[in-house]
């Protein structure tokens, strides 16, 4: 797996990173190569899966690629909290200041949780962010906020966002194969921006058209490519992804550090590899696996069902 | 208040390229034989612990009023940079505390308070949120302030991580003029070692971002008053050597 890094001597940092997310492609994923890895996945999930009931779903994310610690705790199930919520938030915030620069995040962010807090309104499931937000105290709303605000300026200052082609903000994906449902694959990307060639011809080859760039969180750790790779898996596998990203940055904001993937084949082999050690740790520890259904109420709105021209999968798509 | 936290902006320094570098291999330079099995995260109060002369005592890190009216202070500020408005303090302060799973026992520490205690940290927290509404500035949007922003630095290959949370960051990243600055808030009464936990957490934005920030300052919501000055190669060279001299001291109560 080749792994680029960024002369982090070089001020500013954004053109650094800007340049390195949107290089003209260096590798290519052929069809085949895809549906081989596609198909390596789906057998080895299956197998991995056998026996196991429709309702003993596992999930796996990056978070899942990284190694357990060694006295691991007993893994809590999800809850909204400032940390869980300043992604899905910042992201909104991050959107807004690119349709309206004025509306910089400590603004943004007064404007999105008021959208959230009238939604809550209408909508009253439990489990979703709007009906926690709803139900904080001021003091309490303001961390939230405060946690988004700072998320949200750190990926603005990230980026030289002027450079960037039709740049898409917040872009994750769910796959769950249709032969193995007890699956769920999550993966996220924080912007997407359209490489220079295809964005100026509107033409070319229909796959490794943009690059995704993913802020991560704390220092790079030794699942790092693997972390960055699962993001490229996500959007190769989506069918509504226009395309296989020719590389993935991600930038640890808190160590100021950055890795680049060129997205290959064998980057999506070793990634595969590396989902699949996780969906055994994760099968090894059942009973602590997190049900798929229970994921937010927000979760469950957000998402949406499309199907493969060969229906197969059920997909999720949302920001957080 | 403004001008004490923008300094002046004529005098603000080109970044030296090779700085931040230049810094970094000196720390993994005093680092390179350090090891403690474990990685040994450094930051201000542990700096503290570890180059103070005074025997610890089991109970030194015991939570307290005093450690109890500093974080409620903290997220008071927090929330007056981020929302403009502070309406029921010591409510919204505890509040702020709640919401976070590892200020727990603080919280708890504050319910269990004698009802003179609580009365008494309660005046204390208006009185302090008074001074802070009075006199902390509204911050222009375009310094697009970000509050409680983390920091870690790996060194020695992850052995050591250097660790700080800032109260208030402002600025964008430095385009190669020294572009940001670094505000940290206090409830108690100003100390010396106050200077050198901002010049540590200069060193830190220096290690992250490449360049230096122009300037650091302490705000201190007993007396709104604002101790600032700006950053200087000194200044960075000594919280290195700070830094290394405590990762010693550490080291040595590890082994």
């Amino acid at each position: 797996m080749t792994v680029a890094t960024i002369d982090m001597a070089a001020l500013p940092r954004a053109a650094g990173l800007t340049s390195a997310l949107t290089s003209p492609p260096d590798a290519t994923v052929s069809h085949t190569d895809l549906l081989e890895v596609r198909l390596r996945l789906e057998q080895e999930l299956g197998r991995l899966t056998s026996g196991r009931s429709l309702d003993q779903r596992i999930r796996i994310d990056s978070y899942q690629l990284r190694p357990p610690p060694p006295e691991t705790p007993e893994e809590r199930p999800f809850a909204w909290s400032p940390l869980t919520a300043r992604r899905q938030l910042g992201l909104e915030c991050v959107r807004a200041w690119l349709g309206r620069q004025d509306l910089v995040p400590a603004r943004a962010s007064e404007l999105a949780i008021a959208r959230l807090l009238r939604r809550a309104e209408d909508d009253s499931r439990p489990g979703g962010m709007a009906m926690w937000l709803a139900g904080l105290d001021p003091g309490a709303l303001a961390v939230v906020r405060a946690e988004a605000v700072t998320w949200a300026t750190q990926l603005i200052h990230a980026l030289e966002w002027a450079r960037l082609a039709r740049p898409v903000v917040g872009d994750d994906h769910s796959i769950q194969f249709e032969a193995v449902p007890q699956v769920l694959l999550r993966s996220r990307g924080d912007v997407v921006s359209t490489l220079a060639d295809q964005a100026a011809s509107g033409r070319g080859p229909r796959r490794l058209s943009n690059a995704v760039f993913v802020v991560m969180t704390g220092r790079p750790l030794s699942t790092a490519r693997d972390e960055l790779g699962l993001a490229a898996l996500g959007a190769a596998f989506d069918p509504r992804s226009r395309a296989v990203p020719a590389r993935v940055v991600g930038w640890w904001p808190q160590c100021g550090r950055s890795m680049v993937i060129p997205v290959t084949a064998s980057v999506l082999e070793v990634t595969t590899d590396a989902v699949l050690e996780a969906a055994k740790r994760a099968i090894a520890a059942a009973p602590r696996a997190v049900p798929v259904e229970q994921t937010t109420g927000a979760a469950r709105r957000s998402r949406r069902v499309a199907r493969q021209p060969d229906a197969n999968p059920v997909i999720e798509r949302m920001a957080s | 208040m403004l001008a004490a936290i923008r300094g002046e902006p004529a005098t603000r320094r080109q970044v030296d390229p090779g700085l931040a570098g230049g810094l970094r291999e000196w720390l993994e330079d005093g680092l390179s034989s350090f090891s403690a099995g474990s990685p040994v995260v450094v930051t201000k109060q542990k700096m503290r612990d570890a180059l103070s002369d005074r025997p610890r005592r089991a109970d030194d890190h015991a939570i307290t009023v005093a450690m109890a009216l500093g974080a409620l202070m903290d997220a008071l500020f927090r929330q007056f940079v981020t929302t403009g408005r502070i309406e029921d303090p010591i409510r919204e302060a505890l509040a702020a505390l709640e919401i976070d799973d590892r200020r727990s026992e603080l919280v708890r520490f504050v319910r269990a308070l004698s009802p003179d205690a609580l009365a008494g940290l309660g005046d204390e927290v208006e009185t302090q949120c008074a001074i802070l509404v009075s006199r902390w500035p509204r911050l222009a949007p375009a310094w697009m302030p970000r509050t409680q922003e983390s920091i870690a630095i790996p060194l020695a290959g992850g052995e050591v991580v250097l660790i700080g949370v800032i109260d208030l960051l402002i600025g964008s990243p430095s385009t190669g003029r020294s572009s940001t600055g670094i505000v940290d808030a206090k409830s108690g009464q100003p100390r010396l070692v106050d200077r050198e936990d901002l010049h540590f957490y200069a060193l830190l934005e220096t290690l992250r971002s490449g360049a230096a920030p122009f300037r650091v300052a302490t705000f201190y919501t007993r007396t709104g008053e604002i101790d600032a000055e700006d950053v200087t190669d000194d200044m960075l060279t000594s919280s290195v050597r700070r830094v290394l001299a405590a990762v010693e001291r550490m080291g040595e109560g590890v082994r």
